[in-house]
């Protein structure tokens, strides 16, 4: 089975271009439109990486990174955090929440992806295997 | 005829009584129970010091020489004290606030704390002095010689020094002072042995001056031949002086000088300004010191008649209050009339020594010391002992110098000319005294050019004359000026002839001095802490002492300006003040931190003891420099004339000023608030550009690469980067628009129409969207609703907006959207109304602004119902949010009937200049 | 409104008796000194004097000299009086 990305974005369009870019990569792909479907996603489905969008309804996106990093089982998720505004200040509180990875909108999808594809084969080490 | 061992004896006792008397009242003060000195009749009768022996055997000769002029050295006096209210009371409220310890230190103080001027001041006043004092020892050597042996004999001449009695006086009139006026350092230099004896020697000289003149006016009767009634009303004598005006230019002249020596001299200034306890004695002192001198004066013209009556114009007149009673056979009269002469001089020398003795030590000797650097203060040495011995050194020297001033210079002057030489160089320090408590622009350097000015022309004009004089060296220079330059001549100055030498010398020497003040001052710039100070002086009633030169910044320990305070002030003393201090700060004494409240209170309290310019020095050193700012001093010198200010004005005006000053708070809170608004509106700016830009890129990186792409995949990447390109546009079309609304420069068409027709065309617009949502949108619109002044499209874009969003974010299955219109009052109103999930509490007050969506809004740029409140305010209407009756919302809009007046209209105007801020 | 009378007219005693006493007033009554032969002046001066002594007692009563006091240090300096 592929490793799982999960895609935590509320603009449609944005979601079905990740969606193409990483399925094109070979992965698997699962999508929540809002903070609290991420998280409860992050839980459900243990996925190999979060693409995260700052910018979410119901639960914002450094919420989401808080509860992540902040849960020991859910920890290792590695997050790569997309910043619309591309500001100094929401980046450095996702750093210093734990994020492993930032990418700015308007983003290039191969900076998307490789960046994804690192995040996916680092999670892949530590927990080989399909998710329970 | 009393004999000298007799004469000696009473004297000696009488002084002796002096020592007890003031020895019980310091030690009855240092228990806290010498409430009687504390009284304003005691401070009234301590400024009685003015009298001396001058005026007590002075003021008949006057009288027999010069007519009713002898009134003017008591009437100028009563005049200030007239106007005690204002003068006096400014220089008392300013000292006791400053801690001034002498005349020398208030007018330094004045100017910066200027070490510079205080010892100009000293100089004046030591040298305006000398002759004074040598004046006293003279009249009681004069008087105990008459008493004694019945005729004036110059004691200089007929006896060596230590034969001479005015020697013993003037060794007597040390071991007082130094006993009584140095027996402490500091505490506002307040010695109440020495007021209580001063007060006590007060009555004395008037009782015996009354004494003389009762028997005068009842007991002396004529012996004459035609005339057998009291001597003083023998027709015979009508026509002599003490009858006549005398010279009207030289009364005014005294009148004048004696004004300002009330103020000027060193002692008065001691008496009246340093040593008062309450502010308020000045009340009582006002009108009783007046009529103290008026009572002392009141036999003068009787006594001088019958002087030049039974005594003869021939001997001296400044002895008709010893000679008359004498004559008349009275000894016992005569020995208290000699008591109260001897009470005038002794008195007068005791206040005159305690004042220049201070001035001396704070004002020459320490700044010497401080200098010189010899005085290290790190070294833990106490130097109360330091000062008390300058101070007991100062104060031989004086008396040297008056005793050498009397053995050699003042034998052949009237006692009235020595006195008014004094009167003149004291009337020196008046420009810069008055002048700097009623002109802020007085400078440092004015002051000593003017002080320097007067004191030079008035030491060429008057001192020197007066030594030539008796020196009997150089007479030319007198009579053809100084080289043969008559230009020049020292009592006829630039040719100023003909007026007497006190009219001639005070003319030239006040007018060069205060010319020099007010011009140099004008010229020059003062220093921060002289602006500081003049402001503190100027405004003396304006602001609370609380207030005052809190200008000392910068780390210090509490325990260097402890130990600086000890070994000034003496421990006992130090500790009391720092005790004080934290009660009055309601602070622990352990805790006290060294702040420059701290600092300038102890700086006040040191200046009590060796002045403001000397005690600046000491404290900044210990405090680390001189560290006033120029921006502390504005500050303090803003919160001055601001406290003045708010003082002056009428409530009428300060409420004014709050109100200005609350209109000014808000719009500064309202320009944060803008700013924060600026901020946000670009952040969210950048997040709806970011956003289609983010899928066009992506896309068009996906199609540019090419390959692999089926071309359904194609199709579907191009229609969204074409759909997002529109989305793009139409965002930026939006924020123009709003732009413009706001701006309040919108194309709006003003047609009379009916908004039911608008309504009826917009739900029509929105079915087909309905349909496609399975939304029931319903049309309950009345046909006719009344006109309105309204753009129909716009108004159509409003409800347009309002349906799509009521349908859009309507998630129950087979949601209904309802249209409705009323009119209410003069407005119509038109309702959307859903039962979608509803607006929450928090967003109904939010959601009318920029960028802001429903928390469960997903689509459009957030602007829609900025806009649509925009055009309607612009209508002059409103649109708002409510809850549903089950639920949803209902959105409502009213604009105002057409032939109504647009009532919320002007208000816009108002608020309009303040949006337009909002994009700036 | 009647205490800044009364201040004014304490501001203005001091200057009406310097009028009352200095030329020209002054010459006035010295040359009717010299007409009638009796010390009209001298008789005038103590009259002025006792006048400004009636003034200022009856001012001293009525005027405010206490209540502006608000010194901070007002405790201190009264202390101080008592002991030193």
């Amino acid at each position: 089975m592929r490793p799982l990305v999960l895609i935590a974005e509320d603009e449609p369009y944005i979601v079905e271009s990740l969606t193409f870019l990483i399925e094109r990569a070979g992965l698997e792909v699962s999508v929540a439109r809002d903070g609290a479907l991420a998280l409860q996603a992050i839980r459900n489905l243990r996925p190999a990486a979060v693409i995260l969008d700052i910018m979410l309804p119901e639960e914002s996106g450094l919420e989401v990174l808080r509860h992540v990093k902040g849960n020991p089982v859910l920890r290792a998720t590695p997050i790569l955090v997309l910043t619309a505004r591309g500001q100094e200040n929401d980046r450095r509180m996702a750093l210093a929440l734990g994020a492993d990875a930032f990418v700015t909108k308007p983003f290039s999808n191969r900076d998307v992806v490789e960046q994804t594809l690192a995040l996916v084969g680092r999670s892949d080490r530590p927990a080989q295997g399909p998710p329970r | 005829m009393l004999t000298p061992g007799v004469v000696l004896a009473i004297s000696g006792l009488y002084l002796a009584l002096l020592f007890v008397l003031a020895f019980a009242t310091d030690r009855m003060a240092a228990n806290g129970r010498a409430k009687l000195i504390r009284s304003p009749v005691v401070y009234t009768l301590s400024l009685t010091v003015y009298c001396t022996s001058w005026t007590f055997y002075g003021a008949v000769g006057s009288a027999a020489r010069n007519g009713a002029e002898f009134a003017t050295i008591y009437l100028g006096p009563t005049l200030v004290f007239a106007g005690a209210f204002f003068l006096l009371r400014k220089l008392v409220r300013i000292s006791k606030t400053h801690r001034i310890t002498s005349i020398a230190d208030f007018i330094s103080s004045r100017y910066g704390k200027s070490t510079r001027v205080a010892a100009i001041v000293t100089l004046i006043a030591l040298v305006g002095t000398t002759p004074y004092i040598a004046l006293q020892l003279k009249s009681v050597a004069t008087s105990l010689d008459i008493l004694t042996v019945g005729k004036t004999l110059v004691s200089a001449e007929a006896h060596g020094i230590f034969g001479d009695t005015a020697f013993w006086v003037a060794a007597s009139m040390a071991a007082f002072v130094i006993i009584f006026g140095t027996r402490n350092i500091g505490a506002d230099e307040h010695h109440p042995g020495v007021v209580a004896a001063i007060a006590f020697e007060s009555l004395v000289k008037l009782a015996a001056l009354v004494a003389v003149g009762l028997f005068v006016v009842i007991g002396l009767k004529s012996a004459g031949p035609d005339y057998s009634g009291p001597v003083w009303l023998d027709p015979a004598l009508r026509g002599t002086p003490p009858f006549s005006a005398g010279d009207p230019s030289r009364w005014t002249t005294m009148l004048f000088l004696a004004a300002a020596a009330i103020v000027c001299l060193p002692r008065q200034f001691q008496v009246a300004v340093v040593e008062v306890t309450d502010e308020r004695h000045l009340r009582t002192a006002s009108w009783l010191f007046p009529l103290y001198m008026l009572l002392i004066s009141f036999f003068t013209v009787p006594i001088a008649v019958a002087g030049l009556g039974i005594v003869g114009p021939d001997r001296n007149p400044d002895l008709y209050v010893l000679t008359v009673p004498l004559q008349a056979g009275s000894d016992l009269l005569a020995l208290a009339a000699f008591i109260g002469g001897f009470s005038s001089a002794t008195s007068m020398v005791i206040v005159a020594c305690i004042a220049l003795s201070i001035m001396i030590s704070n004002h020459m000797v320490m700044p010497l010391l401080l200098r010189s650097r010899r005085l290290d203060l790190h070294q833990a040495r106490d130097l109360t002992g330091l000062l008390l011995a300058i101070r007991r050194v100062s104060i031989v020297l004086i008396l040297s110098l008056g005793f050498f001033y009397y053995r050699f210079g003042a034998q052949s002057d009237a006692l009235a000319a020595i006195g008014l030489i004094s009167f003149a160089a004291a009337a020196q320090l008046l420009p810069a005294m008055v002048g700097g408590i009623y002109w802020r622009g007085g400078t440092e350097q004015g002051a000593v050019a003017g002080l320097l000015a007067g004191f030079v022309v008035w030491a060429y004009t008057l001192l020197l004359p007066s030594l030539v004089r008796v020196g009997g060296a150089m007479p030319g220079l007198l009579t053809d000026g100084p080289f043969g330059i008559a230009f020049l001549r020292p009592e006829a100055l630039f040719y100023l002839d003909g007026w007497g030498s006190i009219q001639h010398a005070l003319f030239w020497s006040l007018s060069l001095n205060v010319g020099a003040y007010v011009f140099v001052s004008l010229a020059s710039v003062p220093k921060p802490l002289e602006r500081l100070q003049s402001a503190l002086f100027v405004d003396a009633f304006g602001e609370s002492p609380r207030r005052t030169s809190r200008a000392w910044t910068g780390d210090t320990a509490v325990e260097d300006l402890m130990a600086l305070a000890r070994r000034i002030v003496g421990p006992e003393r130090a500790y009391r003040v720092f005790r004080d201090y934290a009660e009055s700060e309601k602070h622990d004494l352990r805790e006290l931190v060294a702040d420059a409240r701290l600092i300038s209170f102890v700086e006040r309290q040191l200046a009590g003891s060796i002045g403001a310019a000397s005690a600046r020095v000491l404290v900044s050193r210990v405090a680390g420099g001189e560290t006033i700012s120029l921006d502390e001093v504005i500050t303090i010198l803003d919160e001055t004339q601001q406290a003045i200010e708010y003082g002056r004005q009428l409530e009428q005006k300060s409420s004014e000023l709050e109100a200005v000053a609350v209109q000014l708070r808000l719009a500064n809170a309202r320009l944060k608030e803008i700013d924060t608004i600026k901020d946000e509106f670009l952040s969210h700016v950048s997040h709806e550009l970011r956003t289609p830009m983010t899928s066009i890129r992506s896309f068009a990186e996906v199609l540019l690469e090419g390959d692999r792409l089926s071309p359904q995949q194609r199709d579907r990447f191009a229609r969204i980067i074409y759909e997002e390109s529109q989305r793009l546009t139409r965002l930026l079309d939006e924020i123009l628009d709003l732009n413009r609304l706001q701006r309040g420069d919108h194309d709006l068409k003003q047609a009379r129409i009916d908004p039911a027709t608008t309504a009826h065309e917009a739900v029509a617009a929105m079915t087909g969207f309905a349909f496609q949502h399975g939304i029931d949108l319903r049309d309950e619109v009345p046909d006719r609703l009344g006109p309105v002044l309204s753009d129909p499209d716009r108004l159509k874009q409003v409800l347009i907006n309002l349906v799509h969003n009521a349908i859009k974010f309507n998630d129950s299955a087979g949601g209904h959207v309802r249209v409705s219109g009323s009119v209410r009052a003069d407005r119509v109103v038109l309702r959307v109304e859903d039962d979608g999930p509803g607006v929450s509490e928090r967003d109904r007050a939010r959601i009318f602004e920029k960028f802001v969506r429903g928390s469960s809004g997903r689509e459009g740029s957030g602007l829609g119902l900025a806009i649509s409140k925009q055009i309607l305010e612009a209508h002059g209407g409103g649109i708002s949010v409510h809850p549903a009756a089950a639920r949803g919302a209902v959105f409502e809009i009213d604009l105002p009937l057409a032939g109504a007046e647009p009532p919320a209209a002007p208000a816009e105007t108002a608020i309009r200049p303040a949006l337009k801020g909002e994009h700036a | 409104m009647r205490e800044r009378r009364l201040h004014e007219f304490a501001f203005l005693l001091p200057w009406l008796g310097v009028f009352l006493t200095t030329p020209p007033t002054i010459l006035a009554l010295a040359s009717w000194s010299r007409a009638a032969g009796f010390p009209v002046f001298i008789v005038y001066i103590f009259a002025v004097w006792a006048m400004l002594i009636a003034a200022a007692f009856l001012l001293a009563r009525r005027l405010p000299w206490s209540d502006e006091r608000q010194g901070a240090d007002a405790p201190l300096s009264g202390r101080d009086g008592a002991n030193g």
